[in-house]
């Protein structure tokens, strides 16, 4: 492939680095409102450690309710960031590249969420202490804080690690910023010049990252996983709890990953670099996962119901045909079936719309499974709780708990936008050299020999 | 039995006044005992005024453990006013010094308001036992292998993270000039 020319990297350069510390006003009118939310959601917070968790409907029964559901959506969320950034380089899919720092910011609010979800189950976060001054190693709740805890370092070093070349480009190219910022970004940038040297330790360390991440993130899920399969309860017990939850993380996160590739693409003007062709490869990774865990959950709901054991019966009757069967059928029919029937359609494929629509499903039903995997287990346990009472044996998330669980999805969002604030969405640096490398369409960018600059900084 | 040991522990009166009028106020002796292999828990039912034995009874036995009870048997008074039970000496419940708790429980009975009695008993088995339990994953104490599996992989990974941050370093010690940013 034929290198591009140093006008046409720097037109790139320049319009990727127009979205850095610019403002849109949609964006500012999300970031009060997403602000807003986090500030209800801490004041309710307050509430509830004052008041202590008497002012949840978690009682006897239900001892987790939306917060450890969010838990587990967060953790499922985070896995995007090993698929793009590992799954997809390995398998040589070129088509990665201008998703990668998208893919790592949303692995890096969703995990960091997902750390503060148990802390807010907690009714004194403090506690939280003892679990490193007194862990017992066999443990799945130490294995699931100290993988989180390992899964956030890890991503913070993977979004920085591609992050390098691009801040020295903006610590060259950004002139009209404020000093502090200036500072900022020669530190980030640690004195890259782009030299062979620097090339080749910046790709070790990040092929380093690809392999060591891998794994990580799949123990992170896995042993989410066990924190229940290892509880004795009817619908935990069982051993499809790992693959279930790692297939239905990597299923939610690229959903997720659809929405907020479009949301950006629209928001930011990224048209040339978030294209259809990325838009129609994600929804052939979607149609390809949302198959397999609707696989998974023919064996996991399927198997039991067929024998219909005494201790299940209860449980799968309350899914299937009780209070829970709404729920329980949008997940299965609207989040897995639907969208399976749906992106089986090319046109549908390669509609951007339509993988949106579908992508939207998808994340929903998914959202709504991680709160059926908790909540009705927990209602119908092997050994009926002595002298609950009879209100106990329901649960209705109370205002407080709506509060909490909203903040914390809007923090999540809003960690992302922030992320992007100081720091391109695009690899830049990534995405030239894929294109030199590859081509265009390899890559999955148009037009970039004509690019319309946006206002933006620099010339 | 020779070595049979029958205590009287406790008597309790705790008379909660039911609904229907007819109903009496019981009193409930418990007899805690022991034999080679079971414990027995003997009740007997005597009308509070009258002291006079009430027959059909239905008493629950239970045990109490550390969050609430356990059930070890049932059955409804003879003539004489007298239900027995037995339970295993090896069961689990009481405490560190060896105090098991049994309590006789009548609930929605024709001839008695609803009652409780408790009496408490010394056993041979304490419990939690003091012997250690043997290593294991759900054990106290975590096995050798695990121990070493668990800190080989977190060292490999967080190592490995560790080396990552040194090739950054590098990165910036290759530098070949220094940056200085512009006023």
């Amino acid at each position: 492939m034929e290198k591009l020319s140093q006008d046409i990297k720097d037109r790139v350069e320049l319009e990727l680095l127009s979205t850095v510390g610019r403002r849109y006003r949609q964006e500012t009118f999300w970031v009060i409102f997403l602000a807003l939310v986090c500030i209800g959601g801490t004041v309710a917070w307050i509430i509830q450690l004052r008041k202590g968790l008497g002012v949840t409907a978690m009682r006897d029964y239900v001892s987790w309710g939306l917060y450890i559901s969010l838990l587990f959506f967060f953790v499922g969320v985070s896995l995007i960031g090993a698929l793009i950034s590992s799954i997809l380089r390995f398998s040589g899919a070129k088509w990665r590249y201008p998703l990668i720092r998208i893919a790592e910011a949303v692995t890096l609010s969703a995990i960091l969420f997902a750390g503060f979800m148990p802390v807010l189950d907690m009714g004194r976060p403090e506690r939280l202490y003892f679990l490193i001054t007194h862990g017992r190693i066999q443990s799945p709740i130490l294995w699931d804080v100290l993988a989180i805890g390992t899964y956030f370092f890890g991503s913070v070093i993977f979004f920085y690690l591609p992050l390098i070349p691009d801040v020295a480009i903006m610590r060259d190219k950004l002139t009209d910023i404020p000093v502090w910022r200036k500072k900022v970004y020669r530190r980030l940038a640690m004195g890259w010049e782009g030299n062979p040297t620097q090339r080749r330790l910046l790709k070790k360390a990040m092929w380093l990252m690809s392999v060591v991440i891998l794994p990580v993130a799949v123990s992170v899920h896995t042993v989410s996983a066990w924190l229940i399969a290892m509880t004795l309860r009817s619908g935990w017990n069982t051993s499809i709890m790992g693959p279930y939850f790692v297939f239905g993380a990597l299923m939610a996160g690229c959903a997720i990953m659809i929405l907020i590739i479009a949301i950006l693409r629209h928001g930011y003007h990224l048209e040339h670099y978030l294209t259809p062709t990325h838009f129609s490869r994600l929804a052939a990774c979607l149609l390809a996962l949302t198959a397999f865990y609707l696989y998974l959950n023919v064996n996991k709901y399927g198997v039991p119901a067929y024998k219909m054991a005494k201790d299940e019966r209860y449980l799968l009757q309350d899914l299937f045909t009780g209070r829970q069967s709404l729920l329980f059928w949008f997940t299965q029919v609207a989040g897995l079936l639907l969208p399976i029937v749906l992106l089986s359609f090319k046109r549908i494929r390669e509609s951007i719309k339509g993988v949106v629509s579908v992508a939207v499903m998808v994340l929903l039903g998914a959202l709504i499974n991680r709160y059926l995997i908790v909540v009705p287990n927990m209602l119908h346990p092997f050994v009926p709780i002595q002298h609950a009472q009879p209100g106990f044996a329901s649960y209705n998330p109370t205002l407080i708990e709506w509060m909490i669980t909203a903040s914390s999805l809007a923090g999540f969002v809003l960690l992302i936008i922030l992320l992007f604030k100081p720091f391109p969405v695009i690899t830049m640096w990534e995405v030239i050299e894929g294109v030199e490398k590859s081509g265009e369409q390899a890559v999955g960018v148009e037009h970039l020999s004509n690019i319309q600059i946006i206002q933006g900084h620099g010339k | 039995m020779a070595n049979k040991k029958n205590l009287l522990i406790a008597l309790l009166t705790a008379g909660i006044s039911a609904m229907a009028q007819e109903k009496k106020d019981g009193l409930i002796t418990l007899q805690l005992g022991a034999n080679d292999t079971m414990h027995t828990v003997t009740a007997q039912v005597n009308d509070l005024a009258t002291k006079a034995p009430l027959k059909g009874v239905e008493i629950t036995f239970y045990v109490q453990r550390t969050f609430g009870v356990m059930k070890v048997g049932n059955g409804t008074t003879d003539t004489t006013g007298v239900i027995t039970a037995e339970f295993p000496l090896s069961i689990p419940a009481g405490d560190t010094l060896g105090n098991l708790i049994a309590l006789a429980k009548v609930e929605d009975n024709a001839v008695i308001n609803d009652t409780i009695f408790r009496a408490t008993i010394k056993t041979k088995l304490s419990f939690p036992a003091h012997t250690p339990v043997k290593a294991g994953l759900i054990s106290s104490t975590p096995p050798l292998w695990l121990q070493l599996v668990f800190w080989l992989v977190v060292a490999m990974v967080w190592g490995s993270f560790a080396y990552a941050l040194y090739l950054v370093y590098r990165i910036k010690a290759s530098a070949s000039k220094k940056i200085f940013i512009n006023q």
